[in-house]
């Protein structure tokens, strides 16, 4: 006959949502903003923003622990295993939730908590769509992160008759959930799938797609595209292609703030996404070393500095030729801001790969990946904003010059 | 008659039109080791997990402590040990968290044996999952899948990145704890010699049909590879396990003369499975 168990909920729970990579790096970045909401209570669009991505992260981080039941089969097999690690889940998901209803009584304003179910729905379909194709986690979670900021920058008050129609919509997604699918079943790709992720990094874009184009920018920006993949130029590309489009519509509805910002949040979101590619293939190091192009590692290591180098800029460009463009139409904008912005993308982008240089440890990694993310979008959009003198732009360019001095220093200590 | 711990009943399982496992009949009783021989892709691994429920056979059924597989209640999961080829599901833990977490879903759980065989595998309860050996990780899993004494043990190629000799004092300690304990267990492995060594049967498998199933004795006694120059030599009476131009397997020889047979020779395991395959 089975005892009673005496395990305490939170056995393991520091091992499981910590202490793997792909679940913490979710999951971190959930805590910190769900803290951080406390504290943004008084400024609305950035708690909204913030009650979004805390609510979908940690949805993101459940959604992670499901891959890794569908590919372990202890989940089948030890009674209880599954339930305990999930149970966890739930506790960090009311937690969070909790965080978030007290930043909204705090703040007062009810339409947030119109924000909350949204974000809630978006995470239930993330989670429940994960228990059963695990293939799926990196083009649901991206998608999802992408609509979801699109909701909060394009949508000044989501209305309240939404929190009625969310609640319904979780209910019927539960319905479906429990008839129609086979939610946790192990699947003999799940493990490959995991794997794929911690190794090569998620990459919302299929691999084939954009690759015809990709090969020489890979090809120049290498050895940092041997690290981060052929997501690299596929990144790159649709950036190109998303800064063609808001510029286009930026003709006839003026969005030149929305572009910037969505600009602003993608290329970051794409750094990291490179980051923590490369991090994942830090073991790659060996093979690369070994080549006949290099002299020595550490020359290897300088290589991968100017790789970063190159790609600085390459962003910087890119946001100054779109930045200029919107300006065209929206004339309020001078050389300075757009100057200082496009400066600041790029520091941000040094500053990023400096901080991936110096940390080995992948929590304290997240943890300043998130930081460093909030202050590359305050600081970028705060120049396009603001920076419109000369003091500012010799700031910025200091500034810049500083980070890719940071960034050549630390590929020692790689 | 007692009950078998697991029993195959014309299993079949289909994977893009490719017979994986074709009318499979097998029972594990207690006390039988079997050894599950096969080359690669010839549907071990899938016979192995159709046991386990995580795999359900497109035809026939698999019952497994008189449940059906794909339906184990948990009283009986407790009795059921199981290593996969590739363990996973403890990343991010250190040994002594892992075994922590692991022991408290079983309240059979042996403390005695888990210190015991740590320590006899040098493996540090300190150290992190993430960092040991593909050897010392099989190993871990090992000891999580047999401190709990199970009645049926399921092997998926446990000891194949062990070092020859943790791999002969494992299997040893491992078959005579659980044959100890009346248990059952059914292994696959490449290590011919392994089989050898601790099995009770073997079951070979090929092109995922069963092709011989049998006392390791019984298959070491009757297998013979039967030499001729013409193929008009007559081997009815004998079931055919290959056959090629001028020589057979056959299984079921007793000692007898065969007409126009130039030789009959036995054949260790591994020549047997060569053999087979060639």
């Amino acid at each position: 006959m089975m005892q009673a168990s005496t395990r305490p909920w939170y056995q393991g729970a520091v091992n499981f949502w910590l202490k793997d990579v792909g679940s913490a790096s979710y999951f971190i970045a959930a805590t910190i903003t769900s803290f951080l909401c406390l504290i943004a209570t008084g400024i609305e669009e950035l708690i909204t923003l913030m009650i979004m991505f805390s609510t979908i992260c940690m949805y993101s981080a459940i959604a992670w622990q499901s891959i890794k039941m569908q590919a372990t089969e202890w989940q089948t097999l030890v009674a209880g295993y599954r339930e305990h690690v999930m149970f966890q889940g739930k506790v960090f998901i009311v937690f969070s939730n909790l965080i978030s209803i007290l930043s909204i009584i705090i703040a007062g304003n009810i339409n947030l908590l119109v924000t909350l179910t949204l974000a809630n729905l978006i995470g239930l379909i993330i989670w429940f769509l994960n228990r059963s194709f695990s293939h799926l986690f990196t083009s649901v979670c991206y998608l999802s992160f992408f609509i979801a900021t699109l909701v909060c920058v394009l949508i000044e008050q989501l209305p309240i008759w939404l929190i009625p129609v969310n609640v319904v919509a979780y209910i019927a997604i539960v319905l479906a959930n429990k008839n129609f699918s086979s939610a946790y079943k192990w699947r003999s790709d799940s493990l490959t799938n995991y794997r794929n992720g911690l190794q090569s990094g998620w990459s919302p874009i299929p691999s084939g797609l954009l690759s015809n184009y990709g090969s020489s920018i890979n090809k120049g920006l290498f050895p940092l595209s041997y690290f981060v993949g052929s997501g690299l130029s596929q990144y790159l590309i649709l950036l190109t292609l998303l800064c063609t489009l808001g510029v286009a519509v930026n003709l006839f509805y003026n969005i030149t703030e929305h572009v910037i910002f969505v600009l602003t949040l993608t290329l970051f979101a794409i750094v990291s996404l490179s980051l923590w590619s490369k991090v994942q293939k830090h073991n790659s190091w060996e093979l690369l070393s070994t080549l006949p192009i290099y002299n020595s590692s550490y020359s290897a290591k300088v290589a991968l500095s100017n790789s970063v180098l190159k790609l600085a800029i390459l962003v910087a460009m890119l946001c100054f030729v779109t930045a200029s463009a919107l300006s065209l139409v929206n004339p309020t904008f001078l050389l300075f801001n757009i100057l200082s912005y496009s400066l600041a993308c790029s520091a941000g982008v040094l500053l990023s790969f400096a901080i991936g240089n110096v940390c080995k440890n992948i929590n304290l990694l997240s943890f300043f990946m998130c930081i460093s993310f909030g202050l590359n979008m305050g600081l970028a959009n705060y120049m396009f904003d603001n920076g419109d003198s000369v003091s500012k732009l010799t700031l910025m360019v200091a500034y810049t010059l500083a980070m890719a001095a940071i960034n050549r220093f630390t590929a020692r200590y790689l | 008659m007692t009950q078998p711990l697991l029993s195959y009943k014309n299993v079949s399982k289909h994977y893009n039109q490719r017979h994986v496992l074709n009318n499979i009949n097998l029972s594990v009783e207690s006390g039988m080791v079997i050894g599950l021989l096969g080359k690669n892709g010839a549907g071990k691994t899938t016979l192995l997990r159709s046991a386990l429920g995580l795999i359900k056979p497109d035809q026939g059924e698999v019952e497994i402590l008189g449940d059906l597989s794909h339906q184990l209640s948990a009283s009986n999961k407790a009795k059921i040990g199981y290593v996969a080829q590739q363990t996973f599901g403890y990343e991010g833990f250190k040994i002594a968290d892992a075994l922590a977490l692991h022991r408290s879903f079983y309240p059979n759980w042996d403390m005695q044996l888990e210190t015991k065989w740590l320590a006899r595998f040098e493996l540090n309860p300190s150290d992190a999952i993430n960092d040991l050996s593909i050897g010392q990780r099989q190993t871990l899993a090992l000891i999580m899948a047999m401190a709990y004494r199970p009645q049926l043990l399921i092997l998926d190629e446990p000891v194949a990145s062990l070092d020859p000799i943790a791999r002969r004092e494992f299997m040893s300690d491992l078959f005579d704890l659980a044959l100890d304990a009346g248990s059952g267990i059914i292994f696959s492995s490449h290590i011919t010699s392994d089989i050898e060594r601790v099995a009770s049967h073997i079951a070979l498998l090929k092109d995922g049909e069963l092709l011989l199933l049998d006392e390791l004795e019984v298959i070491r006694d009757t297998v013979r590879k039967v030499s001729f120059k013409e193929s008009t030599v007559d081997l009815s009476a004998y079931k055919v396990l290959n056959q090629q131009q001028n020589c057979a397997i056959i299984y079921g020889y007793t000692g007898e003369t065969i007409p126009h047979a130039l030789a009959i020779n036995t054949l260790s395991l591994e020549q047997l499975f060569v053999e087979l395959h060639g």
